[in-house]
């Protein structure tokens, strides 16, 4: 049973990203699992002093959550930008708080809608080969496996550093 | 139960202590101009005293939709020790009364500079009011960025408050 599951193929959701310098089309994968629920565009509360890749906090069943542009986390180089978005994707990151031990979710701005794809075992299976990945995306430290699917490559992120905190203090070790 | 001074800063909302507050401005035709020093803008104020300008706005990277320094534009002027800030606002503003015991911290993905601005989040329904650390909006401004480090004892120290 399992087994024509994994033949049949994951349901998964892809959001194509736009990177400047890459090769070939970029989507980022997210597991049914891991997206908790997918909003229209609502108000994003920008905080000062915040670095670009972060866009704000959004409030969320009674919790404030990092609302991400994984676009600008993949291209640190370049100047902030304040595009629009047209949905929000709320997802489980895997991370838990190190103070409080609660399970720690992000919102994923996307500035095009969320693909529904199913995704093969064996296409799972590729990604762990961390050789594919593409230079621009290698540089963030974020990719947990990447592999190509029609021509494009998918990219699996690690999104625990960045809601963490960690991953701010790494950025800023690589700029000294 | 807090008196906090609430400043519309583009579409959003910010909350300073209102014992730190000096006053409102507003700039008019004929009024004196806002004066540049070493990359600063500075408002005259009687008496011959001066405000550097904080524009949260620019602190947000958001240069683009900057509020305008120049006729029309609101100032919230806040005290705090011997220097005297003054925030660009998009109104008036008004007092309100909160509870800032109440006031959540950010997410943990926003650490050094963002966390030392906001220290907490109120929640009002739907909307969200930030609340501002008048010395590390000042140390912004002034270019000061607070080291990592600083800014965890700071924020422990007003836990522990």
């Amino acid at each position: 049973m399992a087994h024509e599951r994994q033949q049949a193929g994951i349901r998964s959701f892809l959001l194509p990203l736009s990177i400047n310098g890459a090769a070939e089309n970029v989507a980022c994968l997210f597991s049914q699992n891991q997206v908790v629920e997918i909003l229209g565009p609502r108000p994003v509360e920008y905080i000062p002093g915040s670095p670009g890749y972060l866009r704000g906090v959004m409030l969320y069943h009674d919790s404030l959550l990092p609302v991400v542009d994984l676009e600008a986390l993949c291209d640190r180089h370049q100047p902030v930008r304040q595009e629009q978005y047209r949905q929000l994707v709320v997802v489980r990151t895997g991370a838990v708080d190190p103070v409080t031990g609660e399970s720690l979710k992000a919102v994923v701005s996307a500035k095009v809608r969320m693909q529904l794809a199913k995704i093969s075992g064996q296409e799972l299976a590729q990604a762990s080969e961390q050789g594919k990945v593409p230079s621009s995306l290698r540089e963030s430290g974020l990719v947990r496996g990447c592999f190509r699917r029609q021509g494009d490559s998918v990219v699996l992120f690690d999104l625990g550093p960045v809601v963490q905190g960690t991953y701010a203090g790494r950025v800023r070790e690589v700029c000294r | 139960m807090k008196t906090l001074y609430l400043a519309q800063i583009g579409r959003q909302l910010f909350a300073v202590d209102k014992e730190c507050v000096l006053g409102v401005g507003m700039l008019h035709d004929g009024a004196v101009k806002p004066m540049e020093e070493e990359g600063r803008l500075y408002l005259p104020l009687p008496h011959g005293n001066r405000a550097v300008i904080c524009d949260v706005r620019a602190l947000m990277g958001r240069n683009g939709d900057r509020i305008s320094s120049g006729r029309g534009c609101y100032y919230l002027i806040i005290g705090h020790g011997e220097q005297v800030m003054a925030l660009t606002m998009s109104g008036k503003g008004r007092i309100i009364m909160a509870d800032v015991v109440a006031a959540r911290p950010l997410p943990p993905a926003f650490t050094g500079q963002s966390r030392a601005l906001i220290p907490g989040v109120l929640v009002n329904g739907m909307d969200l009011i930030l609340l501002i650390d008048l010395q590390a909006a000042l140390a912004a401004t002034m270019g000061d960025v607070p080291e990592p480090g600083m800014v965890a004892d700071r924020a422990r120290e007003r836990m522990e408050a």
